[in-house]
């Protein structure tokens, strides 16, 4: 009965004629998710350009599971940005806010150029804890943008999706056999 | 044509675009939100002065301010993030920014403050010895944070000077 049953109905009449063109369908949904994906990229200039925050450091502002939406533009980074960055050898970004930063004079490398430190509005200390024993900075080269825009919640279905990836799998394959399967 | 998934369909894709709509119309009407924020700061006193073991220059600082953000809070304001940074040129480096206090402002009670007098929240602390003598610009920042939309900042600026010399009795 229901739904389930009406999709496997709709799946046995179906002519291969007919199941070829909905599965282009679908390549062509999931192509075009990416393009604007891409255009985003290149629009931000940030190669993440939404993150999902996905720690408490940063309360009562962002929670968990909010959205945050990235720029990573011309405009120098300065004390009281809230930045998103990858520390090396480690995968999750963090999202943190300037507490201090020296450009430094002469000519350095590329991304090197700014010593930056970072704070949780929510944590006590300094990120020094955070970054590698040693490392007092981090530089350009580490942020993936600035947060401009903010949507709170959104992103909830990330954190369930990374936390139980089976909910992910049985998503996807609900959403393709409806898409394969419906009639326009 | 009138299956319980196509029904079940409609229902969500107008449900879902009422929302985005919604969405982008109340941070839309943050443009047209005009505020006239007051404020005055002044560098009270030089609590401690002196080079650190690495030979960073650190300074205690108190401040006296006077401000009034209540205007800035719109009804899609969550919160405003309220900051002090020293900003200022050395030889060594060309921009420091160095935010000294901090505070989150929540409600309309906390964004008075009258002819308040009290200490930085955090050490100035200078990547190097420059701050003898040295002008700089205090600058209290506010970010505006919204409950949806865009992120937002403004700033007042003012001026102060370094004391010549390291204080010896701190």
């Amino acid at each position: 009965m229901g739904l389930f049953g009406e999709i496997v109905d709709e799946l046995r009449g179906m002519s291969i004629r007919q199941f070829v063109s909905q599965v282009l369908g679908l390549a062509l949904i999931v192509s075009s998710a990416f393009m604007i994906w891409k255009c985003l990229i290149l629009a931000t200039g940030s190669e993440s350009p939404v993150v999902v925050v996905l720690s408490g450091s940063m309360e009562p502002a962002f929670e968990r599971g909010d959205i945050l939406f990235l720029y990573n533009g011309e405009k120098e980074v300065g004390t009281g940005d809230i930045v998103v960055f990858n520390l090396p050898g480690r995968d999750i970004p963090i999202v943190h806010r300037v507490l201090r930063m020296h450009k430094k004079s002469g000519e350095f490398d590329e991304g090197q150029q700014i010593d930056i430190l970072t704070k949780g509005d929510n944590n006590y200390n300094d990120d020094r804890v955070l970054y590698d024993p040693g490392v007092d900075w981090i530089h350009e080269e580490n942020l993936l943008g600035r947060a401009v825009g903010y949507l709170p919640h959104a992103g909830m279905a990330t954190i369930y999706m990374n936390d139980y990836p089976m909910i992910k799998f049985l998503l996807i394959g609900f959403l393709g056999l409806l898409v394969v399967t419906s009639k326009d | 044509m009138h299956s319980a998934s196509y029904r079940t369909n409609a229902i969500l894709t107008m449900a879902f675009s009422g929302l985005v709509a919604l969405c982008v119309a109340v941070s839309l009407t943050e443009v047209f939100h005009r505020s006239s924020p007051e404020a005055s700061l002044k560098l009270h006193h030089v609590h401690y002065f002196r080079p650190s073991l690495v030979n960073n220059d650190e300074a205690v600082l108190s401040f006296n301010m006077k401000s009034d953000l209540s205007s800035c809070f719109s009804w899609n304001t969550k919160q405003l993030f309220a900051y002090i940074k020293v900003v200022y040129e050395t030889d060594k480096h060309v921009r420091n920014e160095v935010t000294v206090w901090d505070k989150v402002i929540k409600t309309t009670e906390d964004h008075k403050v009258v002819d308040e007098v009290f200490l930085s929240k955090y050490k100035l602390v200078d990547n190097g010895a420059g701050l003898r003598g040295r002008d700089v610009n205090v600058t209290l920042a506010w970010n505006v944070m919204p409950y949806i939309g865009a992120l937002y900042y403004q700033e007042k600026t003012f001026t102060a000077k370094l004391p010549s010399d390291y204080l010896v009795d701190s």
